[in-house]
């Protein structure tokens, strides 16, 4: 609804901590033609999502404050955000993380080291059609 | 007790009975008959005393009459009582003295006048006294009466007294006196006891009685009893005068028994004589009367007591006769009890005895007879079983002289033993040992303070019900038991698996480590096994904590080379400007190294969780071709800057399979990009998958430098690298092959190679058609990453 006022701009939010990581994704989620807001901690990102639900949240496991996994509850426990697409995005990488944050409702998960920012661009993209 | 008595009792009791109740119906019977005699004696005998009596006061009566009727007395007494003179006194003294000398039974007669004063007396001494004796005489001076009275010196007299007349008119009362032995003599004692005597109507002795001394007249009173049944006939005559005294009594009654006046019991009988008012009485003692039935019953007695003495000296001899016999047969039958049958008991009577005797000889010899043989037999077969028991008795000397041997042995066996129980109980690890049938015969303290169980609990059992190991991280929990097995299959020491853990009794699961080793008996036949096991917690713990270090670690590194890598990635697209060609080929370079180290992380971290067994699979439905493609096709650049070329050939119906995707491309990715690495400039791969047996086999072949045989046996060993390949300066962590090797285990299937050094190599992974599967245990799942 929100989303009304950009027209066609597509709403990202994300959470990343990792300052160089959060450049990556301003600059290149930008220019791909997104509207993007990145908060550093989960709780940022909850308030973040309550005043405006984004069409994606990014959302990295290993931060300050609140970790991915608080939020990833949080959010799913609330129904407006339950059916909202959620990408874990993080450098944890073990099965149990993995299946830990699938479990906790997460659409995708990527260990970002292991993919290529084009890469990572075209699953988001796949999302965002 | 013995027959003969038995006879002689009941005869002898019998016998005694008899004698008893005829003694008493004897005595009974003769007694009353007796009494009933003597009583008739005694109505006799009152009858002719009465009589006796009667006529005796008649007589005197008459008597006092001739003395009275004399007319010279008459008028002298009456001319006395006008003229009182000495001469008419002195003349009447003199008739009454001839009276009394010719009736001579009259102690003194005596003329009284109406006054009671003497007048005239045979005893001159008593004249004109006045004595009130006398006034009986003067109560009833018309008629004859008869009294006895006491004199002045209290002895009792007899006296008759009556009337003197003169011309009609009483002129005096004359009485005569005599002495009481006279009624004595009429009444009298008879026999032993018997006695009659004389009762006034008060109930006085009237005569002496027999058996008290002098002076019981008037002065002791008689037997009651009959005196009052004599009182009853007094009455009765009193209301008929004209009743005869005699008949009065009833006579044929026996009165009974009573007690006398000595207290003795008597019979008596009794007359009431109206003449003088006085009761007779006959008695005698019952002691008397039935004295006779008693002699009688003392005779029977006797008799009887002689019958009794000659019964028993007869029965004696007869039961003698009858027992003799038979004690005779009894001592006989006594002594052959004894062990001698050649007794005869020979008993020679004709009688049934006789007879039993003689049929109990032949039996004695016929037992005789048998015993005889009997022996012969027992003869035979004693000797027969001492020549067996001698047989015996050498083959236990000789079982003995073996058992010694043998003992000596067991007490080497169980030194031998002891020793290795001490060892085993020492060991710093859990050590048990099971036989053939998996049941513990031995296990060290450690092994038991480990799964809870005392050696009592544990020894005999099934080891898996005392010692249950498991998988770390089996779902379902199953007894792992195949080293143990193999150890007795194969004969070969078999390692425990990693992550083994001990289930203990309860429920708390211990890591261990442990390993199997056969026991081989003498024949070299296996016998059971030995596990010797640790517990490993610790380095468990160890494990766990490197692990998270490295997961953290492998994090806190690929931020920085993920976030470097997408950086570059933007710089190397242009993303901010395009870079000059210089530039942008060293930052290329920097693209790979980051590429690398990245993989480098990865690569540790898998084999961290490979260490620790927590290798979870995703499994989905895959085309291992399409794995394959995918893999040469992002190979193709990196060949192609060698000019390598790849072939893929797949020969058969390959199909799909249930596996971890990422896995299986992180294998293929391996092997192929070793295959190109050690690859020569221009030279080829060739990668060929078939299908055999339900296994997928996959050839990477290619041309490079070959293994050197010295590094075969290390090739998927961790971090190795074969010499050649680190002398050409190829990269690579060494940690390729260590991942391929334990991905293929895991999935059920193997990595094997065939190689020559300069020759190229060739790489064959196997996969089953049903690759295992891996799941990530509970207790895994949610494991913290603290950063």
């Amino acid at each position: 609804m929100m989303n009304k006022d950009n027209m066609d701009k597509k709403y990202i939010l994300v959470a990343e901590d990792d300052k160089f990581y959060a450049g990556v994704y301003r600059r290149k989620l930008t220019a791909e033609g997104y509207e993007v807001e990145v908060v550093e901690n989960g709780q940022k990102a909850i308030e973040s999502v309550k005043k405006r639900k984004p069409d994606l949240l990014l959302l990295d496991l290993i931060m300050p404050v609140m970790d991915g996994f608080s939020t990833l509850g949080e959010l799913r426990k609330d129904d407006d955000s339950k059916d909202m697409q959620i990408v874990v995005m993080s450098n944890l990488g073990q099965d149990e993380d993995i299946k830990k944050a699938k479990d906790l409702g997460a659409n995708d998960y990527f260990v970002k080291s292991n993919y290529s920012l084009q890469e990572i661009i075209e699953k988001i993209k796949n999302y965002l059609q | 007790m013995k027959i003969k008595y038995k006879i002689f009792l009941i005869f002898g009791s019998l016998f005694v009975v008899f004698f008893l109740l005829s003694g008493h119906f004897l005595y009974t019977n003769s007694s009353k008959q007796l009494t009933k005699v003597n009583y008739e004696a005694l109505n006799t005998r009152v009858n002719y005393r009465y009589k006796h009596l009667d006529s005796f006061i008649s007589l005197n009566f008459d008597k006092l009459a001739l003395v009275s009727s004399r007319t010279q007395l008459r008028n002298l007494l009456n001319n006395y009582n006008s003229d009182p003179s000495d001469e008419n006194r002195d003349k009447m003294r003199s008739i009454l003295n001839d009276a009394k000398s010719s009736l001579n039974d009259f102690a003194a007669i005596t003329i009284i006048d109406d006054s009671g004063r003497v007048v005239v007396s045979t005893n001159k001494g008593s004249e004109g006294n006045i004595s009130g004796n006398y006034n009986k005489f003067l109560q009833n001076k018309t008629e004859k009466t008869i009294d006895i009275i006491k004199d002045n010196y209290q002895t009792p007299y007899l006296y008759f007294s009556g009337p003197v007349d003169f011309e009609g008119n009483q002129i005096g009362t004359i009485f005569v006196k005599m002495p009481l032995e006279k009624l004595f003599e009429i009444t009298g004692s008879f026999g032993q006891t018997g006695e009659a005597y004389l009762a006034d109507s008060e109930g006085y002795f009237l005569t002496q009685p027999r058996f008290l001394e002098n002076g019981a007249v008037m002065e002791r009173k008689a037997d009651s009893q009959i005196f009052r049944q004599c009182l009853d006939d007094k009455e009765k005559f009193s209301s008929d005068e004209n009743y005869d005294p005699v008949t009065l009594t009833d006579h044929n009654h026996f009165a009974g028994v009573y007690e006398d006046y000595r207290g003795e019991d008597v019979i008596a009988q009794h007359l009431y004589i109206p003449k003088s008012d006085w009761c007779l009485i006959v008695k005698m003692d019952e002691l008397e009367a039935v004295s006779s039935a008693r002699q009688l019953l003392f005779s029977f007695g006797l008799t009887a007591a002689a019958s009794i003495v000659i019964y028993i000296f007869l029965s004696a001899f007869v039961v003698s006769g009858i027992s003799k016999p038979i004690e005779k047969l009894n001592e006989g039958v006594q002594i052959i009890e004894k062990g001698n049958l050649d007794h005869k008991v020979a008993i020679n009577s004709r009688d049934e005895i006789g007879i039993l005797s003689r049929s109990f000889d032949k039996m004695v010899e016929a037992v005789k007879r048998s015993r005889a043989e009997i022996e012969t037999k027992v003869n035979e077969q004693t000797k027969e079983i001492q020549e067996n028991a001698k047989t015996l008795e050498d083959q236990r000397k000789a079982i003995l002289n073996v058992l010694e041997d043998v003992e000596s042995e067991k007490e080497i066996v169980q030194n031998e033993r002891d020793k290795v129980n001490a060892i085993i109980h020492s060991i710093g690890d859990g050590v048990f040992v099971v036989n053939s049938d998996m049941h513990i015969i031995l296990i060290n303290k450690i092994a038991l303070a480990m799964c809870g169980y005392s050696e009592k609990e544990a020894l005999g059992k099934d080891y898996k019900k005392i010692l249950r190991f498991e998988k770390e991280n089996d779902p379902d929990n199953k007894v792992y038991d195949l080293f143990v097995r193999r150890a007795i299959s194969t004969g070969k020491i078999q390692e425990m698996s990693n992550h083994t853990v001990l289930v203990n009794r309860n429920g708390g699961k211990i890591p261990v480590s442990d390993s199997a080793a056969p026991l081989l008996g003498k024949n070299g036949k296996i016998t059971g096994c030995v596990v010797v096991f640790r517990d490993v917690s610790k380095e468990r713990e160890i494990d766990k904590m490197k692990t998270e270090f490295l997961s953290v670690a492998s994090h806190q590194l690929r931020t920085p080379l993920g976030s470097m890598r997408w950086n570059l990635e933007m710089l190397l697209n242009g993303d901010v400007g395009e870079l000059p060609q210089e530039i942008k080929e060293i930052v290329g370079d920097v693209y790979e190294s980051d590429k690398r180290m990245i993989t480098l992380v990865d690569d540790l971290l898998s084999i961290s969780r490979i260490d620790q067994g927590r290798v979870a699979d995703d499994p989905v439905r895959t085309n291992v071709i399409d794995v394959i493609s995918l893999a040469v096709k992002e190979m193709e650049p990196i060949a192609k800057n060698k000019n390598i070329s790849i072939f893929v050939d797949a020969s058969g119906n390959i199909p799909e399979i249930e596996i971890d995707k990422k896995r299986l491309r992180e294998v293929i990715q391996n092997l192929l990009s070793n295959a190109v690495k050690y690859n020569r400039e221009n030279g080829k791969v060739d990668v060929r998958v078939s299908f055999n047996e339900a296994k997928i086999k996959i050839d990477i072949e290619d041309t490079g430098m070959g293994i050197p045989d010295a590094d075969k046996n290390k090739l998927f060993d961790k971090f190795f690298r074969a010499e050649n390949a680190v002398r050409g300066e190829t990269e690579g962590s060494g940690l390729g092959l260590f991942l391929v090797k334990s991905y293929a285990e895991s999935w059920g299937g193997s990595i094997g190679f065939e190689s020559k050094e300069g020759g190229g190599s060739t790489f064959s992974l196997i996969i089953p058609e049903k690759p295992k599967k891996h799941f990530l245990s509970a207790n895994l799942k949610n494991s913290p990453h603290k950063l």
